[in-house]
């Protein structure tokens, strides 16, 4: 099959790449060998920046997120809350870093105001009270899943071929060219081939090993960051702790939950990368200091992503700016790291730009130009309406609330919620599912609305029962919680009742 | 002269010993606060039990109750996997004789049983497999046992079972011990054989509690629950007395033999060694004893003293010994066993 264009990697990146490709007119595939939302698009901290944090060592980075922060606001205003955020400081922190970080976010164009600690504590009641200074920025929380979600959408309607679980395990090189590429579709275990003229490498932390399918090289580091999810929203805005970036120091309310996060250490590779007992207490030992609320509240998950950083070194040092990169060793492969989700639309237009160089086109990028899911309006303004928008954007209004039988109490998932969801040719598991809805992403973190979404999956996809839990088990597994307390005894329970009574059992 | 023992903790391990001291003619005081794991277990004894004396007062106790035990065999979960077991009630067995059709049925909406998702589960168990829902009305609130005493209720349900196609029936756990008995019953109505789906957290582990429990009130054992033993007292190499807490009451009890039986971190119990539990959140409660501690002897199953020499009439035994064994609990199986040989040892002294 010949095509102009394919994109590796269904992440942010990718999925956004489609869509502006496909808005050029440009005739593309996106093969994707997870999930949309497998690699770090599904494992960050959910953060919509104003660009704060990065202004002091980063600026172009900063200016970056602040200039796609409305862009973004504009065409994605269903996924995204406008929390706005705060930079705050406790005693000990450097008392003069807030004029420096007032001058710098001035020098970035980050938008910000210094708050009276009286307005900061009224609008945030959860911080310490001892604060010694706050400043307000346009920070937001961004929900990646269903943004990748209208990326992909949008291609699609514009012509766009998008595979999910379809993985790329060869490239063939003729004459400094990739000329076939040949994917793996796990649906069918069939093997594809498709002819490009142009590649898009966008698979994250996994852009070497595409790059070294074709021969090509290309470094990069791994770095991997970690974050808490606690129970319940415990700050209305972003809380940024004001002092150069470090660890645990920042908290993002995003749907039913919290966010904490994140730590930087090298990691080995993207599937190497665990969360351990030693984050977890740091996160929560720094987080406290800003919101001692967090100190008893509840963790439900774990989890962590890897960030690709361009450049040998990595770390906080290493620039959260992106590049495209042409392959010298392989003429028509575009490599495309680094950035945040935050700039996923900036990042895929420069890469568009360049593939439309290559290919001689000359129509301009209109992605900063349409909305994604236009006409997506909570109806009725309910909070189960509200939700469904958030994650399904216009799609929201072809489900029906009519007979309301929740399934995942935690997150007020809808039976006709899974059953819409299951429509689509891409879900493929229960994990796809989750990633969807949210069920299973709460508080009790799914151990009995997994079992009510594999019941439907029996009925309506005659999936095999036991192989396609354990699948999820393992999978939900990568999330594991350190807790302590009462919270470590139900950790624990639910383990126990997972093998011991029902005899699943997670591999490994 | 009648002996005096304290028992603290009343699961399995605790009212089993507490029964079989009473018989045997000892002054039982047993004390136990919380839901034991007994309570959370499935009812249906995993491992195994090495004492074949342990196992007759099992099953003389289970079929005086009105709830016969059998095995060694096979009970299928209320998602449908397999659960092998020593010693389960008779309706939860299916290996005996594995039926040639099961229909999984459902009862209204409740959720104790997805009949789609065990039947698929199932399927490979027996040649046919079927899911069926009886049509009646109940909340998630109500217990199934509430339904299954309803007269009109059950009659429905009756009527529902005949028109099965599986000879044998898969139903979700809803008789208790009061009701245990009428599954015969129910059997004639129908024509069917009913089995009892193997769940945790259920009437089938309250069951089995239930029955520990009476069996050592009516042997004569003093039952002192909601209360929590706070702190042991000890003189040399004895153990001479606890103090009691519940509610503002505290009181001291003195006695002559002590047996701690108080289950394993899954719930809140006490561990009796620290070493081979991971606990770096210093999360699971232990009971004040300045002199006990540092393990215990797997011999009889003494308790030692800090010093390491054997206390004399102190003893463990069940899940708070699991640390150098199983973190996630030893099992109803070597709860009763321990109970069994503890009270052999506490016989000899
Ligand atoms: C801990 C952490 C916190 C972060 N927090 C934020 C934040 O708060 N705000 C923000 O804006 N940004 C944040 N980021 C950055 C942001 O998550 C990433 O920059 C962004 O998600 C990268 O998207 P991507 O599409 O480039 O990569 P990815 O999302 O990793 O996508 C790559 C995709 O390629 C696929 N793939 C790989 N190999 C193949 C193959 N052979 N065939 C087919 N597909 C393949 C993978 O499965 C994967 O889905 C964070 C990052 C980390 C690690
Ligand atoms: C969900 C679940 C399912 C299980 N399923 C099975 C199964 O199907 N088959 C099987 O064989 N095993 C099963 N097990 C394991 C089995 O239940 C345990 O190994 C066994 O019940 C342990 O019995 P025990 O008497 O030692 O402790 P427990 O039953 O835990 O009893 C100890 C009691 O002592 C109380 N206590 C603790 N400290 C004090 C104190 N200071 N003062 C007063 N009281 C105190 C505790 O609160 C508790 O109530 C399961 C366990 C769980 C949690």
């Amino acid at each position: 099959m010949r095509r102009d264009v394919l994109v590796i990697g269904g992440g942010a990146t990718g999925a956004g790449v489609a869509r502006d490709l496909s808005l050029r007119g440009i005739d593309c595939i996106l093969l994707e060998m997870g999930d949309y939302c497998h690699g770090a698009s599904g494992g960050n901290h959910g953060l919509l920046h104003s660009g704060g944090r990065y202004v002091m060592k980063d600026r172009s980075s900063a200016s970056e997120c602040a200039s796609e922060n409305k862009v973004l606001r504009r065409i994605a205003p269903f996924c995204i809350e406008g929390t706005d955020g705060l930079f705050v400081s406790v005693p000990g922190d450097d008392p003069g870093f807030g004029d420096v970080f007032k001058g710098s976010c001035h020098a970035a164009g980050v938008p910000t105001a210094e708050l009276s600690l009286k307005e900061a504590l009224s609008l945030e009641p959860g911080l310490d009270p001892g604060i010694t200074r706050c400043f307000e920025v346009e920070d937001g929380s961004i929900d990646p899943f269903a943004l990748v979600q209208a990326n992909v959408d949008q291609a699609r309607e514009n012509g766009a071929t998008v595979l999910n679980h379809c993985r790329v395990t060869g490239i063939k090189v003729k004459d400094g060219r990739a000329s076939d590429v040949e994917y793996v579709d796990e649906r069918d275990g069939q093997r594809h081939e498709v002819s490009p003229e142009i590649i898009v490498n966008a698979a994250g932390s996994w852009a070497p090993t595409v790059a070294g399918l074709a021969g090509a090289d290309l470094k990069m580091a791994l770095d991997q960051g970690s974050m808490l999810v606690f129970d319940g929203r415990c700050c209305g805005r972003v809380v940024n702790r004001l002092r150069p970036p470090s660890n645990g120091d920042i908290a993002v309310p995003n749907h039913t939950s919290t966010i904490l996060g994140t730590t930087s250490r090298s990691a080995p590779s993207y599937e190497g990368a665990t969360v351990s007992a030693g984050d977890i207490d740091l996160l929560k030992k720094e987080a406290a200091v800003l919101l001692p609320g967090l100190r008893n509240a509840r963790v439900v998950r774990a989890y962590c992503g890897v960030r690709p950083l361009l450049g040998g070194s990595g770390g906080r040092e290493a620039s959260r700016s992106f590049s495209v990169i042409r392959s010298e060793d392989v003429d028509n492969l575009l490599s495309v790291a680094g950035g945040k989700l935050t700039t996923y639309r900036l990042m895929a237009e420069k890469v568009s730009d360049q593939v439309c160089g290559m290919l001689g086109n000359s129509v301009n990028c209109r992605t900063h130009l349409e909305e994604l899911s236009p006409g997506a309006v909570p109806v009725g303004g309910s909070i189960a309406s509200t939700r469904l928008v958030r994650k399904y954007g216009a799609k929201a209004s072809s489900i029906s609330t009519s007979s309301p039988k929740v399934i995942c109490s935690c997150e007020q998932v809808l039976h006709t919620e899974v059953e819409h969801v299951l429509q689509s040719p891409d879900v493929l598991t229960m994990a796809d599912v989750m990633r969807r809805t949210r069920a299973g992403m709460g508080y009790c973190q799914g151990l009995d609305c997994s079992l009510a979404v594999l019941d439907i999956m029996v009925e309506r996809r005659h999936v095999e029962a036991v192989p396609t839990f354990n699948d999820f088990l393992d999978e939900r597994g990568r999330g594991q919680t350190m807790a302590s307390g009462d919270q470590r005894r139900q950790e624990m329970l639910r383990e126990h009742l997972l093998s011991g009574v029902y005899g699943l059992r997670r591999k490994g | 002269m009648s002996r005096n023992a304290v028992v603290v903790g009343m699961g399995a391990s605790g009212l089993f010993s507490s029964y079989l001291l009473a018989k045997k003619g000892w002054k039982v005081t047993v004390v136990g606060r919380g839901t034991p794991a007994s309570a959370m277990s499935t009812g249906c004894i995993k491992g195994q039990i090495v004492n074949d004396g342990c196992i007759e007062e099992i099953l003389k106790m289970a079929r005086s109750n009105g709830m016969p035990m059998t095995g060694p065999g096979t009970g299928a979960t209320n998602l449908g996997t397999r659960f092998d077991c020593t010693l389960l009630p008779v309706h939860s067995m299916f290996s005996d004789r594995m039926p040639n059709s099961i229909t999984v049925l459902g009862i209204g909406g409740h959720p104790s049983l997805r009949p789609r998702l065990t039947a698929s589960m199932l399927s490979g168990w027996a040649p046919k497999v079927d899911a069926m829902t009886a049509d009646v009305e109940i909340s998630p609130e109500m217990t199934l046992a509430a339904t299954f005493r309803d007269e009109a209720l059950s009659d429905r349900l009756v009527e529902v079972m005949k028109d099965a196609a599986g000879e044998s029936i898969l139903l979700p756990p809803m008789f208790t011990l009061h009701d245990y008995m009428r599954m015969g019953e129910l059997e004639r109505r129908c024509g069917r054989r009913l089995m009892e789906a193997v769940t945790p957290l259920g009437i089938p582990g309250q069951r089995f509690l239930e029955m520990l429990l009476s069996s050592a009130v009516s042997s004569g054992a003093v039952v002192w629950s909601g209360r929590k033993v706070t702190s042991i007292r000890t003189n040399g190499d004895r153990a001479v007395q606890v103090e009691v807490k519940g509610g503002l009451d505290s009181r001291r009890l003195d006695m002559d033999a002590l047996l701690l039986a108080t289950g394993g971190p899954l719930v809140d119990g006490t561990l009796l060694s620290t070493e081979g539990i991971s606990d770096p959140f210093n999360t699971f409660q232990t009971i004040n004893c300045p002199g006990i501690g540092g393990g215990y002897a797997h011999i009889g199953q003494r308790l030692r003293d800090r010093s390491g020499h054997e206390m004399k009439n102190a003893f463990g035994a069940g899940d708070c010994l699991c640390s150098e064994r199983r973190s996630f609990g030893n099992g109803l199986a070597t709860a009763l066993d321990d109970a069994w040989m503890t009270v052999q040892a506490m016989e000899a002294l």
